[in-house]
């Protein structure tokens, strides 16, 4: 028998998180209308090329904090994890290391940073504020440590200039049919990692954890290897953010990633992702992530002072945070 | 004259457009044990809520210790002191024994909390139970019996007059039931007062004088406890209940001898000491854990979570490992709330447990269009495309015992099921229950007490202290007390209930919503 569907619209709509993002979806249109209005200039080309390649920054890094927050954790170490990134891939390529050899350390020290997050909040059971506040200045004196408390010199320095030049075209200053390569780094990092969150195994018992953490353990999922990927994740996420901030720079320096954290927490939010957990969708994240660089650009072009960026940006965020809390208390309210 | 504590006169009591209480009655002396049982849970929850505070009423009047403390023109919203125990804690975990018996009180004013004299003041209280408990003790360590022990002290401090009890039995094991049973009487002598709420008129006449049969939010009769339970109960719906067990009973065939899904050889694990037991595929075995000690650490071992200290734990002939985890399947009690994930969709939630069978169900949408197609007219065709916190409890009980259908574990392990169910849920886990075991899973059913679980039990096996303690076959359930739930059911095996006496024979109709009612 075929079953009767719901229409596609309703369905569509159906999807646990879809709402917030076409929320942020239409809030991005808005604002950016808005801006482009008021600055003709938003809307040419070069500022949406270099629109696209700032935000990809932030959406890489909301990507691995979604997934801490559909699991109901959260990642501090997230920004030093991306300034650690920057300053041995920096300091390795500086001291004539294979740029891909250097990348591929990185990438190691990254992902051993996720481990401990993994094993302290899901085999310890620690708060993950606690345990990833611990893992941030941790990862954040590394950085500081790996080139003796300084900056690193250029990079081309050390690896010749071509070597140099390829790392910096791949990772910022390249394009691929005229889109900078910052921007289909990020694009590839949200297919792979959305195909995962919603595509498989892993994906549904993250969002499970989140759900209900109890009725996950009795359902077989194991807790401590699944906080653990997404920990991993978040931590390859901070690998790659550290390649880009090391390629626009061209150098290592100590403060890559300052507050990245916390900008990844924003472009999750802004996007939907329940600080609660269980709820969620990185194409949200992507509006999230979009929503937060128009903001930036557009204050930026009409000349607004940093501090009412931040300001509004902060808004913002509270805003998404307080629409998903009164949502989930509206949905409970129904129900009961 | 005796002293009344409480009468509720022609309450009518309506919440977000639902009557919940219909003029309902209720009035309880002092130092008096009233049992209450509720036939379904409508208005219950609204009776509790009523008790604790003066809500606004549609109509009728609430007196408290000889005082009119609502009525349906003012309400003004104070609260009462009134205890409920419920089989949830309501202490702070976090905190001692005397600390959430003193500090956490109304009236409580000190602002320099001297333990020792706390503890002091605690004792005579501990020794007027007779149950030995610290004062200090962290009520997080607490086990249910001294948990509830201590609650209830909370309530005699605070100065409660009416102490409502929420189905003790479903967390306090038999052995200690009696020892609970004696305290209520104690302090019932020093006048206060029990509203004793049971899903099992065995249970409440063990204790009560009399017990007030509730439903669809009034009371439908007050009986004195001296009645047997087939005159009184047969006419609110249980009857069906009672005559499907009895079908199912006689219909049903011993389960074949095969090797067995479940096994436990020489367990140990915390509580738990040389417990050694078997379940064959298709058969239901209760264990009934009679001091309430063991069933934590038996969840943690058959969830896969901890690994035991001693002895074997086969499932399907294998020791229980990692990649055999969906070899077993748990239920915990109440699961339309613990087993279910909110935020994920129904079709998720019921597919769950199937990558194991069906490893491309995330990745490709064949898998799950023909679970739907196959099970869309068994849970509904609307009921799928529900989100889950909007589904009824009935179809959260679907979707969970479905999912583990689907799931085909070797094992369900299915916690206190009966917990908290009014006569219509059961009959549907009763049901659900028998898909399972139809299906070839062995059910394995932990309780405390035994409920309805017997109904359904080819054996029942009592452990005491981590070790079994009794083995019964279902022809020796006639042996088992007298308290037993569905004792007259096996000492009698032929009795017949007088179907003609029955004004509705069905299962009980639920009060409508937004149902009309006469304005006062």
């Amino acid at each position: 028998m075929q079953a009767k569907r719901m229409n596609p619209l309703r369905r569509f709509f159906a999807i646990r998180g879809m709402g917030s993002a076409m929320i942020a979806f239409a809030a991005l249109i808005v604002i950016y209308v808005v801006f482009g209005l008021r600055e003709p200039n938003v809307f040419s080309p070069v500022n949406i090329q270099n629109l696209l390649r700032s935000m990809s920054k932030y959406l890489i890094i909301g990507i691995g904090q979604s997934y801490l927050l559909i699991t109901g954790n959260i990642d501090l170490s997230l920004g030093s994890v991306v300034g650690m990134s920057a300053m041995i891939s920096a300091t390795l390529m500086t001291h004539g290391t294979n740029p891909l050899l250097a990348a591929l350390i990185a990438l190691l020290a990254c992902l051993v940073i996720g481990l401990i997050n993994g094993l302290l909040v899901g085999k310890a059971q620690l708060p993950p504020f606690i345990a990833t506040l611990g893992t941030m200045f941790t990862a954040r004196g590394i950085g500081y440590m790996i080139n003796g408390n300084r900056n690193t010199d250029a990079i081309a320095s050390g690896i010749g200039k071509e070597a140099g030049d390829a790392f910096q075209n791949f990772f910022y200053y390249g394009r691929t049919l005229g889109v900078f390569n910052t921007f289909l780094v990020a694009v590839v990092v949200f297919i792979i990692f959305f195909f995962l969150l919603s595509k498989t195994r892993t994906g549904r018992h993250i969002y499970a954890i989140g759900s209900n953490v109890d009725a996950a353990k009795l359902s077989g999922v194991s807790v401590f290897a699944t906080t653990t990927k997404a920990y991993m994740v978040s931590a390859f996420c901070a690998f790659v953010v550290g390649l880009i901030l090391c390629a626009q720079a061209g150098m290592g320096n100590m403060e890559a990633g300052n507050m990245y954290e916390m900008y990844a927490v924003a472009s999750g939010v802004i996007g939907g992702i329940s600080p609660l957990g269980g709820t969620g969708l990185l194409l949200g994240t992507f509006a999230g992530a979009a929503v937060w660089q128009t903001l930036e650009n557009g204050l930026n072009m009409i000349g607004a002072q940093v501090g009412l960026q931040r300001i509004v940006i902060g808004v913002i965020v509270v805003f998404a945070v307080l629409l998903d809390v009164v949502v989930r208390r509206g949905t409970r309210k129904r129900i009961k | 004259m005796k002293e009344e504590v409480l009468r509720m006169d022609r309450i009518t009591f309506r919440e977000q457009g639902t009557t919940e209480l219909n003029h309902f009655c209720l009035d309880i002396d002092a130092g008096e044990i009233v049992g209450l049982i509720p036939i379904n849970d409508t208005g219950l929850g609204a009776l509790i809520r009523l008790l604790r505070q003066n809500l606004p009423l549609h109509y009728g009047y609430v007196y408290y210790r000889g005082r009119l403390v609502n009525h349906w023109q003012e309400s003004d919203l104070t609260y009462n002191r009134i205890g409920v125990i419920e089989s949830r804690s309501g202490l702070a975990d976090d905190l001692t024994v005397a600390d959430n018996v003193f500090v956490l009180r109304q009236g409580f004013k000190k602002r320099i909390i001297r333990r020792k004299v706390l503890n002091r003041q605690l004792e005579p209280f501990l020794r007027e139970t007779g149950v030995k408990l610290s004062a200090e003790m962290y009520a997080r360590d607490l086990t249910a019996f001294p948990r509830f022990i201590t609650e209830l002290v909370k309530a005699v401090v605070a100065g409660c007059r009416l102490i409502v009890l929420m189905e003790p039995a479903s967390v306090i094991s038999d052995a200690r039931l009696a020892t609970l049973q004696r305290i209520l009487r104690h302090y019932a002598g020093e006048g206060i007062s029990f509203l004793y709420v049971s899903r099992h008129y065995e249970e409440a006449r063990q204790i009560c004088t009399r017990a007030a049969i509730m439903l669809n939010g009034e009371i439908a009769k007050v009986v004195p406890t001296a009645d047997t339970l087939p005159e009184t109960l047969q006419c609110f719906g249980v009857e069906a209940y009672t005559q499907m067990v009895r079908r199912q009973e006689r219909a049903k065939p011993l389960p074949p001898a095969t090797a067995p899904a479940l096994m436990l050889r020489d367990l140990r694990f915390e509580h738990i000491r040389s417990l050694n037991l078997s379940v064959a595929p298709g058969e239901c075995v209760v264990l009934q854990d009679l001091n309430n000690h063991i069933l934590r650490d038996l969840i943690a071992l058959l969830s896969g979570a901890r690994k035991p200290d001693g002895g074997q734990l086969l499932v399907r002939g294998k020791a229980l490992a990692a990649r055999h985890l969906r070899d077993v399947a748990v239920i915990q009690q109440q699961p339309a709330a613990s087993m279910l994930f909110p935020d994920l969709s129904y079709m998720d939630n019921l597919c769950f447990t199937l990558d194991h069978r069906t490893p491309g169900v995330w990745r490709r949408s064949a898998p799950k269009a023909s679970v739907r197609a196959e099970l869309a007219p068994l849970l509904g065709e609307d009921v799928i495309d529900k989100p889950v916190e909007q589904l009824s409890q009935r179809e959260k009980y679907d979707l969970v015992y479905t999912r583990v259908l689907l799931q085909r574990p070797g094992v369900a392990v299915c916690v206190q099921p009966f917990m908290g169910a009014d006569v219509e849920q059961r009959m549907q886990i009763w049901k659900l229950m028998e898909r399972l075991l139809e299906k070839g899973i062995a059910v394995l059913i932990l309780a405390v007490n035994l409920a309805d679980s017997l109904a359904l039990a080819d054996r029942l096996i009592r452990v005491l202290g981590g070790a079994v303690q009794a083995v019964y076959s279902r022809e020796d359930f006639g042996s088992l007390p007298p308290g037993t739930p569905w004792h007259d059911f096996w000492v009698n095996p032929e009795r017949c209930f007088h179907a003609d006496a029955i004004p509705n024979t069905g299962s009980v109709a639920p009060i409508a919503p937004n149902q009309p009612q006469n304005q006062p």
